[in-house]
């Protein structure tokens, strides 16, 4: 059974804290297949459509997330309450057929004028695209969520309903979940770590408790108490607030579970929540994973934390980690590689606009994750860092971020260094305004004699500017784009 | 203690502007004060004023007011004017 088919019941299997009320099973089901029929009939052709959902952590957003993946609509979820500004140019990148949200509907004319809005639910509001720019979309692409949170990047991951399923189904399974767990929503549901909390109850008939409130709120806690939660997951930041809170000192009979991911949770805290929870018989998992992985890639057991506190632990169920340095693998302890992981909950890929959709599984199971690790002999893996840019050019290892500073260090300019098929490419500009850069082949023989290389292995090219993210990072993805010959080709 | 000493220690620790700084500033009602802007305050407030904010006391230092309040009922007042 998928987790969005809800089956019929009279227990309240999303409970809104701030009102007290459920929504059982059997209305869940129906709010969900009512607004999945709204979905489906607006659809000419039966073909498959867009919708950008703003979730927020209310009952009603649940429902139209499990309304969407029901009626076959691909749903992207986006911050609620995110800079307008940043939100029109992801609807104008992708094109929605619907958007979705709780509240009012944007008043905005970037957003306002394109859509026609109703009500779908007392509080809850739909709006239907009004142009004709449909443009086809994979059948496997199901879910699309952002990478980077705040910054605004268009570009989401494409996740499948297979993917929301198995990683639903590993998580139930090391956490050992079933119908009594209650989780209280202390994260946002845009994000991959927050849905993958209702993703994996959902599954096991285990009611939620929505609340918009956080950790440092009077209301978070009376919700807590009064509706009896289990469990409760949390970033970095949240076991810092909890100790900032005296957290020992709380009385909450009812909590037996933690969860922590989201990044390295310094040792002090991690020491901190361990021994509350030891004392108090709760478990604490320390758990590590990425968006591209759905939600989760590993976790360690609670029962090993003691002795495992600087490691993110073994591989999910269905999932398997292997350690790579380029294309060696790495069987030795204590050896440094790439995690790569294979698994039903791996991505089909990114996407950064509509024609994207398009796309199918590009990874095939198999993510490159960036992150560097070793394994201990008993397979546990501690991360200690993430993966250096480098190139290998003739034997020659090259780490581009450490060129990039020789370079600019050196010569009198800004210079960003890319690499494809063991082939170093520079891009510069001059450091500033007055005084010309160097001509393309001085910057060459400058870079051959520095490293040592065949003037073959280095394409150098004057730009007008090196761009940049919007947070401020030089943007990588679109120098290869924009420098870089189509991969395959060869370059002149 | 005045004040203007409390006043500081939310300057400093939202990062605001002093003309923002009214009795009825909220938690949550500016970008500034959400929770991790909370949890710096709270910082401030405990190492500013030498005292130790119970959790309730934590999670009830919901406005500028009530942040008086609650350091007068540790001995601390906050009402005067003076710098």
């Amino acid at each position: 059974m998928n987790f969005w088919n809800i089956p019929p019941g009279r227990a309240p299997l999303l409970i809104d804290a701030a009102s007290g009320r459920g929504l059982t099973g059997d209305e869940l089901r129906e709010a969900i297949a009512r607004l999945a029929d709204l979905l489906r009939s607006a659809a000419p052709g039966g073909r498959k459509e867009l919708a950008f959902l703003l979730m927020d952590n209310s009952c009603d957003s649940v429902v139209a997330y499990l309304a969407l993946l029901e009626a076959g609509v691909a749903a992207a979820l986006v911050p609620p309450h995110g800079a307008v500004e940043l939100l029109a140019a992801q609807v104008d990148a992708y094109r929605p057929e619907w958007l979705i949200g709780t509240g009012g509907p944007p008043s905005d004319p970037r957003l306002a004028d394109h859509y026609d809005y109703s009500l779908h639910r007392p509080g809850a509001w739909i709006g239907r695209r009004r142009d004709e720019a449909w443009q086809p979309i994979h059948p496997r692409v199901d879910l699309l969520l952002g990478t980077s949170g705040s910054t605004g990047s268009p570009q989401m991951v494409r996740l499948s309903k297979e993917n929301l399923q198995a990683n639903a189904a590993s998580i139930a399974e090391y956490l050992g979940l079933d119908d009594r767990q209650r989780p209280i929503t202390s994260l946002p549901l845009h994000y991959s770590y927050g849905l993958s909390v209702i993703n994996s109850h959902l599954l096991v008939g285990a009611a939620i408790v929505c609340t918009a409130e956080g950790l440092m709120s009077k209301a978070f806690w009376n919700a807590f108490r009064t509706h009896h939660c289990t469990s409760m997951a949390g970033v970095p930041y949240m076991y810092a607030m909890l100790r900032r809170l005296r957290w020992e000192r709380m009385e909450l009979p009812s909590l037996s579970v933690l969860t922590q991911a989201g990044g390295h949770l310094d040792r002090p805290t991690k020491e901190y929540v361990l021994a509350e929870c030891l004392r108090r018989g709760r478990r604490f998992f320390v758990m590590y994973g990425q968006t591209e992985a759905t939600a989760r890639i590993s976790y360690v057991p609670p029962e090993r934390l003691p002795d495992k506190l600087d490691s993110i632990g073994i591989p999910i169920p269905l999932g398997e980690m292997r350690l790579f340095d380029g294309d060696r693998e790495i069987t030795a302890t204590g050896e440094a590689g790439e995690i790569v992981y294979r698994g039903p909950n791996v991505m089909l890929g990114y996407a950064e606009r509509r024609d994207c959709l398009s796309r199918g599984d590009d990874l095939q199971g198999v993510l490159r994750t960036g992150d560097l690790a070793v394994r201990d002999a008993e397979g546990y893996f501690s991360i200690v860092g993430r993966k250096k840019r480098f190139i290998k050019a003739f034997g020659h290892r090259i780490n581009l971020d450490e060129l990039e500073r020789l370079i600019e260090r050196n010569m009198p300019v800004r210079a960003a260094c890319l690499g494809r098929d063991n082939r170093l490419w520079v891009g510069y500009t001059a450091a500033d305004e007055g005084s010309p850069p160097p001509v393309a082949a001085e910057m060459r023989d400058y870079l051959c004699r520095t490293l040592q290389l065949h003037p073959e292995a280095i394409c150098v090219r004057q730009v007008g500017t090196i761009p940049h993210t919007s947070s401020g990072k030089k943007d990588y993805p679109s120098m290869e784009a924009e420098w870089l010959p189509p991969s395959g080709l060869e370059a002149e | 203690m005045s004040e203007s000493s409390l006043r500081d220690a939310f300057q400093t620790a939202l990062q605001i502007p002093a003309e923002q700084i009214t009795d009825g500033l909220q938690y949550n009602s500016i970008r500034q004060w959400d929770s991790v802007g909370h949890m710096a305050l709270v910082a401030e407030i405990e190492s500013r004023f030498a005292v130790v904010l119970s959790t309730d006391e934590i999670l009830g230092l919901s406005s500028f007011a009530e942040a008086k309040r609650i350091l007068g009922s540790h001995g601390i007042e906050c009402n005067g004017e003076s710098s």
